[in-house]
């Protein structure tokens, strides 16, 4: 599937860029209305789990400064700030972008949705599986960080006399080899996830 | 005394919700009347109203939590697109008056609209447009952080 964005990016479709540095820019959105613009990666990534995160902190900060440039150039009445992650959620392109759009009283855009009604122990079915899911992904990251930490301190130790060894705490050495799949299967979890969410509908 | 927020009582625990995360700066709950099921929303702890008065470590932090949540959807509910939507102002159809990010499942064909009509421009009339932000973004920004 051909990109647009990283079309505009290399120069192979006009683009309006408001904002530029080494690793994103601030575009003129040309499939939205007037004053629409998109912050984007300059690097080809498709969804927002796919950005890492030093990226999507500068992303982050990019979004606020530019939802404030809007709304005081164009004396806005107010901006949305909209990610659609995902080809089915509204995604344009296959290519993550956050979008600010400039909105004025009574401009005959709506963006709401409906709101449902769910019964009250389908709430809790939900809330026991999501908040499973969160914890066991932070926990994931707190090990990720632990080992990396580990592996640091590793490197910089000296080797460690046979005394230190059995006084190390398990964490160590031991279940590193039972880690090591794990780490592949979340490679392939997220690439499957990239495939799924920029599926054509 | 100043009229109570409901979002600050959530925060503060004096109101009740199927909270999901929880840190310093921010808390995600279930949105009991959701546009889809698993319809999460996402607050700053601290009251503001719209997301460029957070301080940069907040934003920051809210979009390293957005990742998270928006990723623990995706597993969890086995979804192929999640939408992430922030109102500044009762023009963008902001109904609170606290910041309110809403991380919204997506589906097929779920109805749900959060997206603009393409309205056509010419070349002259973008460049005129991107020289005024730019111009507003080299005031705004980059005069600032000389001063600084």
């Amino acid at each position: 599937m051909v990109c647009n964005v990283c079309g505009e990016f290399k120069g192979a479709i006009k683009s309006f860029v408001v904002y530029e540095d080494q690793h994103t820019a601030v575009l003129l959105d040309q499939n939205g209305i007037s004053g629409q613009v998109l912050i984007a990666p300059r690097i080809h990534l498709p969804i927002l789990e796919s950005i890492p995160d030093p990226l999507l902190m500068h992303l982050g900060n990019l979004t606020a400064k530019t939802a404030a440039v809007v709304y005081k150039t164009l004396n806005t009445d107010g901006t949305n700030i909209i990610i659609n992650n995902g080809l089915i959620a509204g995604q344009k392109e296959p290519h993550f972008s956050i979008s600010i759009i400039p909105r004025y009283d009574n401009d005959g855009i709506k963006l709401l949705w409906q709101q449902k009604t769910i019964p009250d122990n389908e709430l809790d079915e939900l809330h026991k599986k999501i908040t499973q899911e969160i914890e066991n992904t932070t926990k994931q990251d707190d090990n990720i960080e632990k080992k990396e930490t580990t592996q640091q301190q590793t490197e910089n130790q000296q080797p460690p006399t046979p005394n230190q060894q059995q006084s190390q705490p398990i964490s160590n050495t031991p279940q590193q080899p039972e880690e090591k799949p794990k780490e592949d299967e979340e490679i392939s979890e997220d690439n499957y996830q990239v495939k799924r969410l920029t599926r054509r509908p | 005394m100043d009229e109570p927020c409901l979002f600050c009582n959530i925060a503060n625990k004096k109101a009740q919700a199927r909270i999901v995360y929880e840190d310093d700066v921010c808390i995600a709950f279930l949105d009991p009347k959701p546009a889809t099921p698993g319809h999460l929303i996402l607050i700053p702890k601290k009251h503001v109203l719209i997301f460029p008065q957070l301080e940069k470590d907040e934003i920051i932090h809210i979009f390293a939590t957005l990742k998270l949540l928006s990723n623990s959807l995706l597993k969890s509910l086995k979804l192929e697109g999640t939408s992430i939507f922030i109102a500044n102002g009762i023009a963008a159809e902001q109904h609170a008056t606290h910041l309110l990010i809403h991380i919204i499942p997506r589906q097929e064909n779920d109805g749900i609209n959060l997206t603009t009509n393409k309205v056509e421009f010419n070349d002259q009339e973008y460049t005129e447009l991107t020289e005024k932000l730019k111009e507003k973004w080299y005031a705004m920004f980059v005069e600032n952080s000389k001063e600084q």
